[in-house]
């Protein structure tokens, strides 16, 4: 016997009734009695490239009809078919619009825009590399509002590889389409593909005091050096350096929590994953969910994205018997043989998010399960992949976000509205409310009503 | 004032968004006369309200000066009308331009200016830290990639710096200092110091793995942190699974209590079957251990580990564990049994020492300790000499100081003269200063040495440029000139290969690029990278040996080893070394007929003439094709090689007037190349059907063959020039060309012209061309920084 504890569960079933209880002290085990304070809430992007196959992923009759809140249906189609397990722990959102990831004027690029606008909610700026502009994306809007908390105000998992050299998407630079995380509207963050990097970033040795006074020192200097640089200088060099300058400060808040910080000794709860990175995509994902649970569990940081593929990538799924590029396959055209396999390539995207919601589900956090205090979207910044289409986007929406999301549903949203509605009422649930992100004219409901 | 409330400015912005469209119906002067009968003959062919190339609609009058931009831009370039179609005579371009230029002249910026502060990227950092202090520590590699920007990844607008590279920078930095202060820390006892495995036989999860070899090879490249003896354990395989077994082997092998003469010959039988093969290691290219590997039936390793012990200095090897005479097997599937697995392979490789390390002291002790007292006098020289060949420039007393300051803290604080100068050199390391090139205006002396350096080398000016710099002579009559032929002959050179070669070709991109292994069984990961290798060492015998840049184009020679010699058939090739081949160029000769390039532009199951014909207008002539309009209809890919040709289903598709403009420009190029299957192995049909490799492009130029589409592309090389001309200016510079440019780069194709193109014409031009040098001054006067 595990002891006197008493399981929460156990208790409602005797209630028999749904009645919100107070934690009880009984209910904790003995040991982490100490370290059990309210859970935080969390939040987790993750994205997908290139569309989703619409008629597998939802029936069409599901998607079609008055705005408004229904049940998950009994039956879903080939793509969402993995989240059957997790009906009542997700909300499928089906009308909402990434505007700012059409043309608007600006000619071909939409995979360039894509990406780039997904979190941010802004139409980038069109350009080859001048002027870079995007927004700030939704996950940075909260980091930097939660810095502090937690040792990383974010991390950015990726797993797969940034285009190097060569053009991206018409004209688009590659730095639109290679993050999603924006730190400012010209700073990308990128993504680490590295699983042991990531690891290695979670479990740092701590440095003794004496070195962590030394390089608390070396950071004033170079503070020094980069205020008496930027002093001198105008435009997009200043904002290069006022980019080195927020940097250096993360680091030095970083340096400053893990000195007040205890968790520092928690031993990880799994193995350093080998240095090489996964061939093989699907071994990456769950490595990458692994460490990003891990995170959350620590409470290393509340606020990560996970891109799981590039916009417009090229990427092959030899593995699931699909050697051909997956951009080049979502423009089908119409030819059954390529939808049939781009069908297959969403379906093992998706098996890839079920186990990160296994994982987050069974995985204890404060008075219950990380689930429970997660918020998690998954989606692309395309409906239709082959039409380019940015309207009616695929969204799930993942955990009950600390009791402020109601899961189980599936909702119908009118036609056009905002994705940034969703990142508004997220920020909102995760205790950092935002007048609007990017193109937002409200907050998105449904979410914890009925 | 009332001129400056938001709100008028907004009416304003509102008045200047719409009055073109107001004014849409009356156009400028000279519009009738001039402009409309110049784009009636050679654009609204393709640019009108219905087909609307590239979203262009030339027909009607079109008021937004942005549009006449770029008309402006296309036309004088003579990126328009396409390649091959009639070109308008000279005169008449003028005319245009010169009427789009009064009209709308002030359209654009007429200064490309300031080149936005510049960070560090990954191959510039790495050897940055190598020439600077000459330990061979690869930090950058753990950095995030570097975004790209016009095609190149050192573009200073789009080189930014995260929390995360930032903790990286710490954390390089810190390594950097402690090795270079204190030396490699080698292990006090000879221990196992990495493993290898190839990637198919991953069992140890914390090895590094390597690319796959059907040949059954395995190579890397390793720092080796100190001098001394080390020892290579590896453990190779030579196997035959049973069901190889002739009927009389596995009656003799099932058998019990086999007599001598039987015993005897199952021995001679599985010999036979299995032929002992040899096995050979490299260090750098030099033979370490040759060894007669056993056939065995039985998957395991009977004979045990092989160990070669080898000399070596501290720093990067490359070594290599392969079959040799499987160099020469014309299907590399040969070793590749019923099950998966490979007859021979190398199973691991690990690295074990340092035996008899060599106590020297290390070659950044040299650098850093300038002076050899432990007094704050020379810790103030060791480190303000440190700070000026990181910062690429004097340092001033107020950043001596700071620094200065640092080791004095450390050292009261811990007593130690050297934990002082580490930390102090940590700083440096970090310092904007270091990790930016922030340039002035007008642009220094020091800022020049840094260019040079960085587009030639990609890494720091040596003392030399410094020096030059220090006594503002580099801008002096012949000394630009006399330090970039020396810094293109300097080994560091190749630097300009790998990066601006490597990007331009797009070879960094291989690896995304795999063609299919069910479709091509031969293409392996080593296959690929001696394509790349072949490339690489085209593009740098162009620059070496100071070749018309023309020849990227249809160059008679190329560099292969036995496999892609074999792989391309090209005889008289054999083993694992790289060699210089002459060429005919029937077959192959250029860049265009060098597998990677084919590869890299074509599908992972199939060629594409489209992708490949985008391919050449993109990269070699500088005019990328607009992307294809929404719905257009697709191939028919199951037809394709067996109902019809890939030719026939492109020229049905060709049929449709609104692909055709675009599709006539990319599709005889690329049939010119259908000769090369889809990873650049020669063939004369495609499925069923003889390859048709003639066409005709736009302008009525015919061709039968690679080798006269290269001739026609050879012979018109202006569109080719100007195209390397300006990524190379890109390149160099950090940021993309710009209108204001334009003139810089016609100067430079006048020259080229009449230098028959040399690559190092090319380079001189850039480096002494006004972005990039910046006015050329009388030797600093009136320069507002001192630096």
């Amino acid at each position: 016997m595990p002891g006197k504890q008493m399981e929460r569960r156990t208790l409602l079933r005797g209630i028999g009734t749904a009645l919100a209880l107070p934690l009880l002290d009984a209910m904790i085990p003995a040991f982490s009695r100490a370290a059990l304070t309210k859970a935080p809430c969390r939040s987790a992007f993750l994205y997908v490239p290139n569309g989703i196959i619409m008629d597998q992923w939802l029936p069409s009759s599901a998607m079609t009809g008055a705005p408004g809140a229904t049940a998950i249906p009994e039956a879903l189609p080939r793509v969402s078919k993995a989240l059957l397990p997790f009906r009542n722990d997700v909300l499928l959102l089906s009308g909402l619009t990434q505007n700012g990831g059409r043309a608007l004027g600006d000619g071909p690029g939409d995979h360039g825009r894509a990406g780039a606008n997904y979190l941010t909610c802004v139409h980038p700026k069109k350009t080859n590399g001048k002027d870079l502009q995007a927004g700030v994306s939704v996950d940075q809007i909260a980091a930097r509002r939660l810095e502090g908390k937690t040792r990383f105000s974010s991390l950015e998992l990726g797993c797969e590889e940034g285009v190097q050299g060569g053009s991206c998407d018409n004209g688009y630079s590659c730095a639109y389409s290679n993050s999603i995380s924006w730190r400012t509207p010209s700073a990308p963050n990128p993504a680490e593909i590295r699983p042991r990097a990531v690891f290695e970033r979670l479990f740092a040795e701590q440095d003794s005091p004496r070195e962590a006074r030394y390089q608390k020192s070396i950071l004033d200097v170079v503070t020094g050096d980069a205020q008496r640089l930027s002093s001198s200088l105008g435009g997009a060099d200043k904002r290069k350096l006022d980019e080195y300058l927020a940097s250096v400060r993360d680091v030095e808040k970083r340096i400053e929590s893990a000195e007040k910080s205890s968790a520092r000794t928690t031993k990880p709860s799994m193995a350093a994953p080998p240095s090489s990175i996964p061939a093989e995509f699907a071994e990456h994902a769950r490595i990458m969910f692994d460490l990003m649970t891990l995170a959350f569990q620590t409470d290393a940081t509340r606020v990560v994205t996970v891109l799981l593929a590039l916009e417009q990538s090229p990427r092959a799924y030899p593995e699931i018997g699909i050697p051909e590029a997956h951009h080049g396959l979502t423009h089908h055209q119409g030819d059954a043989e390529k939808i049939e396999k781009v069908t297959q390539i969403n379906a093992f995207h998706m098996k890839q998010l079920a186990y990160a919601l296994e994982k987050l589900r069974s995985t204890p956090d404060g008075d219950g399960m990380l689930l429970d205090h997660v918020m998690l979207t998954y989606g692309s910044g395309f409906s239709d992949g082959n039409a380019h289409d940015h309207a009616n986007l695929p969204v799930v929406l993942a955990g009950r976000g600390c009791g402020t999301v109601r899961p189980g549903r599936l909702v119908r949203y009118p036609k056009e509205t905002p994705m940034a509605n969703l990142f508004v009422a997220m920020l909102d649930r995760m205790g950092v409310p935002v007048e609007s992100l990017g193109d937002s004219n409200g907050e998105l409901g449904y979410l914890s009503d009925i | 004032m009332v001129a400056e409330s938001p709100a008028i400015l907004r009416v304003v912005a509102v008045l200047v968004i719409l009055l073109p469209g107001l004014f849409a119906q009356s156009p400028p002067p000279g519009y009738a006369d001039i402009a409309q009968p110049f784009l009636a003959k050679n654009c609204v062919s393709c640019h009108n309200a219905k087909v609307k190339v590239a979203n262009l609609d030339l027909a009607a009058y079109p008021a937004d000066p942005a549009v006449w931009e770029k008309v402006l831009d296309k036309v004088s370039t003579g990126r328009m009308p396409p390649a091959g179609s009639p070109a308008p005579a000279k005169a008449e371009v003028a005319a245009v331009d010169g009427w789009i230029e009064k009209t709308f002249g002030n359209a654009g910026s007429k200064d490309a200016g300031h080149v936005t502060a510049h960070r560090l990227n990954r191959v510039e950092y790495n050897n940055t830290v190598r020439d600077l202090l000459g330990v061979s520590l690869h930090p950058a590699d753990e950095f995030p990639l570097d975004d790209t920007g016009y095609g190149f990844d050192n573009i200073g607008d789009v080189l930014s710096v995260s929390p995360l590279l930032m903790e990286k920078y710490g954390k390089a930095a810190r390594n950097i200092a402690r090795v270079a202060v204190y030396g490699e820390t080698a292990p006090p006892k000879p221990s196992k110091l990495i493993r290898f495995l190839g990637k198919k036989l991953q069992d140890d999860p914390t090895a590094n793995a390597l690319p796959f070899s059907y040949r059954g090879a395995l190579w890397a490249t390793w720092d080796f942190p100190v001098e001394g003896d080390y020892e290579f354990h590896m453990r190779d395989a030579n196997y035959r699974p049973r069901d190889r077994n002739t009927p009389r082997q596995r009656e003799l092998s099932l058998k019990r209590g086999l007599n001598e003469a039987e015993k005897a010959e199952l021995k001679e039988l599985n010999r036979v079957s299995d032929p002992p093969v040899k096995m050979v290691m490299t260090v750098d290219g030099k033979e370490v251990l040759s060894e007669i590997v056993e056939g065995n039936i039985d998957f395991a390793y009977a004979h045990g580990e092989a160990v070669a012990r080898v000399h070596l200095t501290a720093g990067e090897h490359s070594f290599r564990a392969s079959y040799p005479e499987f160099a020469a097997l014309e299907n590399p599937r040969e070793n590749v049994n019923r099950d998966g697995r490979r007859k021979l392979f190398i199973d691991y490789f690990d690295i074990v020492g340092p035996f008899n390390p060599v106590a020297a002291v290390p070659e950044s002790h040299k650098r850093l300790y300038v002076c050899g007292q432990k007094t704050p006098e020379c810790a103030r020289k060791i480190i303000e000499t440190m700070a000026r060949r990181a910062y690429r420039r004097p340092v001033t007393k107020q950043e001596t100081d700071a620094l200065a300051g640092l080791a004095t803290m450390v050292r009261k604080d811990s007593e130690s003269f050297d934990e002082g100068i580490r930390v102090a050199l940590q700083a440096i390391l970090m310092s904007p200063n270091f990790l930016f090139r922030v340039e002035h205006d007008p642009l220094s002396d020091y800022d020049l040495a840094a260019r040079l350096s960085y587009f030639l080398w990609s890494t720091t000016p040596d003392e030399e440029l410094l020096r030059l710099a220090d006594e503002r002579r580099l801008r002096k009559p012949g000394v630009l000139e006399a330090q970039t032929r020396r810094m293109l002959a300097d080994a560091k050179a190749d630097s300009l290969i790998g990066n601006f070669a490597g990007q331009w070709l797009g070879l960094r991109q291989l690896d995304k690029r795999k063609p299919d292994p069910g479709h091509f069984p031969f293409v392996d990961d080593e296959l690929l990278e001696a394509m790349r290798q072949e490339t690489t060492l085209f593009a740098r015998a162009i620059m070496r040996e100071d070749r018309s840049v023309l020849d990227f184009l249809d160059g008679k020679f190329s560099y292969v080893n036995g496999p892609l010699a074999l792989y391309y058939g090209i005889p008289g090739v054999k083993g694992e070394e790289f060699q210089r081949v002459e060429l005919d160029g029937v077959k192959r000769g250029g860049v265009l007929t060098q597998g990677a390039i084919l590869t890299e532009s074509s599908y992972a199951t199939r060629t594409s003439p489209v992708i490949r014909g985008k391919w050449v207008l993109e990269n070699l002539l500088g005019t990328p094709p607009p992307p294809p309009p929404p719905d257009v209809p697709s191939l028919d890919e199951k037809k394709v090689g067996s109902v019809t040709s890939l030719r026939q289903s492109l020229e049905e598709h060709r049929a449709n007037a609104a692909c055709a403009v675009c599709h006539t420009q990319m599709d005889p190029l690329g049939f010119g190349l259908e000769n090369y299957d889809a990873s650049g192995a020669w063939r004369d049909k495609d499925g069923k059907f003889p390859i048709d490799s003639s066409g005709t492009l736009p302008g009525g130029a015919t061709f039968k063959g690679p080798q006269e589409l290269k001739q026609i592309l050879r012979s018109k090389p202006e569109l080719f020039a100007r195209n390397v001309t300006e990524k190379m200016l890109t390149y160099a510079l950090g940021r993309g060309v710009e209108r204001a440019d334009r003139p810089v780069v016609d100067g430079i194709l006048q020259d080229l012209a009449q230098h028959d193109y040399r690559f190092s014409n090319l380079v001189l031009d850039v480096v002494k061309s006004r972005p990039f040098a910046g006015a050329v001054s009388s030797g600093g006067e009136g320069v507002k920084n001192a630096w």
